[in-house]
């Protein structure tokens, strides 16, 4: 077995984990902080939005130095016999995947979407709602988690496209990780 | 004086300080009395049963009215917290103190007057929920002998790490942190998962409170929520603990929005058959709010609340014996409107709802109600609270000894502003603002600088006495009263802008 393999993440491959957790934590702050910058240039001056809008980014960056090291630990459980290339196209999509549902779950109020009619229905004639629920969204859930695994591990072609769009998705963090920066400034200014 | 005698009176000087804090442990120095002003935040005068409201909001105040002065006819300074509140604490209109933007502060001028400066011989205490407030007591704290944080009559919050990390941006750091983690609040928030991590440690913390208000807690949407029982509490015991007369200045939040009653009061005025009136959109309305109904529902049972608390308090300090011994102001800062497409009031508008906020004294020894009816400005508060405390009255102070305790005639002459420039800058010229002018019966509207009125001016006249709904604009009607107080309003802004050219 090649030197390599014998470790789980490189240094390299731990900076592209990062890049890749930082990512959907950074777009939704900044969706959401320019969705508020309005209000709050109304409620005070722009100024202050700018503030809000720094705090938000760095609150983002610190999430994901939280959160860097639970990806890592996940990527773990992956036997090392499947590759470094799967590995790390596993970690990076499994993690992207739980943002999105993580994402879907504010977007559901966000949007004011509703729950279809008949299930709402069914799930109100229904003995065990609660039950019902978690199966639904497990349902969905699970699928959502075991497919992309499944697939990777399946297919080199599907793996190396995976790899390929979270290398260009750690390529956008880059410039995230440049607004961090601004945004830490911004707030020391506003500090002292 | 040689240097002998130099050396005597440098002598007595530590007995001077040993006597003054005998006196001041053992409650010996003086005759003066207890002064605590609560203001409740966003309480319209508009809304109380006590001011003819036709729902019964305040049925404990009312009870205790029987022995306060009771102004029917008291006019906010402005129509939101700054302002508002920077002239109930210096005495003076929005265009003298300059505190005009939200959070903003006082013109240098006015940093060292202020009614914290005028009772200097009490134990002063400031408290606020409301972040704004805190930020004008940051500016006067030199002359506050107790400041007590925001977050120790709040329930627990991640919040508190936010305050104590950014001191110098609580506000909008704060505001970033509820946005941040604050999921439970709107359902979604900047953080993707940590936020449903911290959220649910608080939620844990304060679901023993759930059942009492079913509609959530109580918050200024920066913390985790707060009971004002804690809060009214906290003020009763510490009136009781301090040695010495207090002057203590309480901001509680309710009944601002959200709305949130306790379950004691939720629902009573639903469907109770109570009916608006129907006014036209505004032009400064923004979108024409259709729960405008819903939400004076929840504002009106939110008042309930305010009202048993405040309710309690007093007969707490008469359970203790110390109502014999404090003059209690109840007021607010300015008033919230539901109608003409604006529910709240964030609005450039000036109406009644607005302004007009309720103001009780209540003096140890009263037996009986006096009710006044003349126009009377939340300027003259101070001057007032100095007069019955013996202190002598400011010199820079804008407003008037209110009556009973002048008996002059004030009601004709009298010219009561109420000033909102949003935009402007403690030393802008005011280039876009509304000003309200209350003269006997009439109150006159100006607006100028608002796109909505295609920068021009707007300029609109209403009896307020016979007609307190404003329904009928008297501007083409009555001419020279119409150009009388025009001139009087804008010869105040020529000389105002002349103090603060700006960049202009």
């Amino acid at each position: 077995m090649p030197r390599e393999e014998k470790k789980y993440y490189s240094k390299q491959d731990s900076w592209f984990l990062f890049l890749v957790c930082a990512f959907p934590l950074h777009l939704w702050a900044l969706l959401l902080s320019f969705r508020d910058i309005s209000w709050v240039a109304e409620r005070t001056n722009f100024w202050d939005a700018i503030g809000v809008v720094s705090y938000g980014l760095i609150f983002a960056f610190l999430e994901s130095l939280f959160l860097f090291p639970l990806a890592l630990l996940g990527g773990m459980l992956i036997p090392l016999r499947w590759g470094r290339n799967k590995r790390l196209a596993i970690t990076g999509t499994l993690f992207i995947v739980l943002a999105i549902w993580a994402m879907t779950s504010q977007l559901y109020t966000l949007q004011n979407w509703n729950i279809p009619g008949a299930i709402s229905v069914f799930l109100a004639s229904s003995a065990h709602p609660l039950r019902y629920i978690y199966a639904i969204t497990l349902a969905f859930v699970v699928p959502s988690v075991v497919l992309p695994i499944l697939m990777i591990y399946k297919s080199e072609r599907i793996s190396s496209i995976m790899l390929d769009l979270i290398d260009r998705i750690s390529l956008l963090t880059l410039f995230y990780l440049l607004l961090d920066l601004a945004a830490l400034i911004t707030i020391l200014a506003r500090n002292i | 004086m040689n240097r002998r005698d130099f050396l005597k009176l440098a002598g007595m000087l530590p007995l001077g300080w040993f006597s003054s804090k005998v006196y001041n442990t053992f409650g010996l120095q003086s005759d003066k009395k207890n002064v605590i002003v609560v203001v409740f935040d966003a309480l319209s005068a508009y809304n109380i049963s006590l001011h003819g409201y036709a729902r019964n909001t305040t049925p404990n105040i009312a009870r205790l009215a029987e022995r306060a002065t009771i102004y029917h006819n008291h006019y906010a300074s402005s129509n939101f917290t700054t302002p508002g509140t920077a002239s109930l604490l210096t005495g003076t209109v929005p265009w003298t103190h300059r505190a005009l933007k939200p959070n903003g502060i006082v013109s240098p001028d006015y940093a060292d007057r202020n009614i914290f400066t005028v009772f200097k011989d009490h134990h002063r205490i400031a408290y606020s929920h409301n972040e704004w407030v805190n930020t004008l007591f940051d500016q006067f704290k030199d002359y506050i002998d107790e400041w007590i944080p925001r977050e120790q009559l709040t329930l627990f919050s991640s919040d508190r790490l936010v305050q104590k990390l950014f001191p110098n941006d609580r506000d909008i750091a704060s505001v970033s942190w509820v946005r941040n983690i604050k999921v439970q609040q709107e359902g979604y928030a900047y953080s993707l998962f940590l936020s449903r991590l911290i959220s649910a440690l608080e939620e844990r913390y304060s679901s023993e409170y759930e059942s009492q208000f079913p509609r959530g807690l109580p918050t200024a949407r920066a913390d985790g929520g707060f009971l004002l029982e804690h809060a009214i509490d906290w003020v009763v015991d510490r009136i009781h603990s301090t040695p010495g007369p207090v002057f203590g200045y309480f901001h509680f939040l309710p009944p601002h929005d959200p709305y949130r009653t306790h379950s004691e009061f939720l629902g009573l005025f639903r469907n109770d058959g109570y009916k608006s009136v129907d006014k036209p959109a505004d032009v400064f309305a923004k979108d024409r709010d259709k729960n405008a109904d819903l939400l004076r529902q929840y504002y009106d049972e939110f008042i309930l609340y305010v009202d048993r608390e405040f309710g309690r308090m007093v007969d707490m300090l008469e359970s203790i014996g110390e109502s014999e011994n404090t003059i209690l102001v109840l007021t607010s800062d300015h008033g919230e409107m539901f109608e003409r497409g604006t529910a709240g009031h964030v609005t450039d508008s000036l109406y009644e709802p607005l302004l007009r906020i309720p103001l009780l004294i209540f003096e140890p020894g009263a037996t009986e109600q006096r009710n006044i009816h003349e126009p009377t400005s939340a300027v003259d508060l101070l001057p007032t609270l100095a007069h019955l405390s013996g202190y002598p009255r400011p010199q820079w102070d804008e407003g008037i000894l209110l009556p009973p305790y002048q008996q002059a005639d004030i009601s004709a002459n009298r010219s009561i502003y109420a000033v909102r420039s949003y935009n402007a800058e403690v030393t802008d010229p005011l280039l876009q603002a509304s000003i309200a002018i209350v003269k006997g019966h009439y109150k006159l509207h100006y607006y100028f600088g608002y796109s909505e009125i295609n920068g021009g001016e707007l300029v609109k006249l209403f009896d307020v006495k016979n007609d307190p709904e404003e329904m009928n604009d008297l501007s083409q009607l009555e001419e020279d009263i119409t150009r009388e107080l025009l001139e009087e309003v804008k010869a105040k802004i020529k000389e105002v802008n002349a103090s603060y050219p700006g960049n202009a």
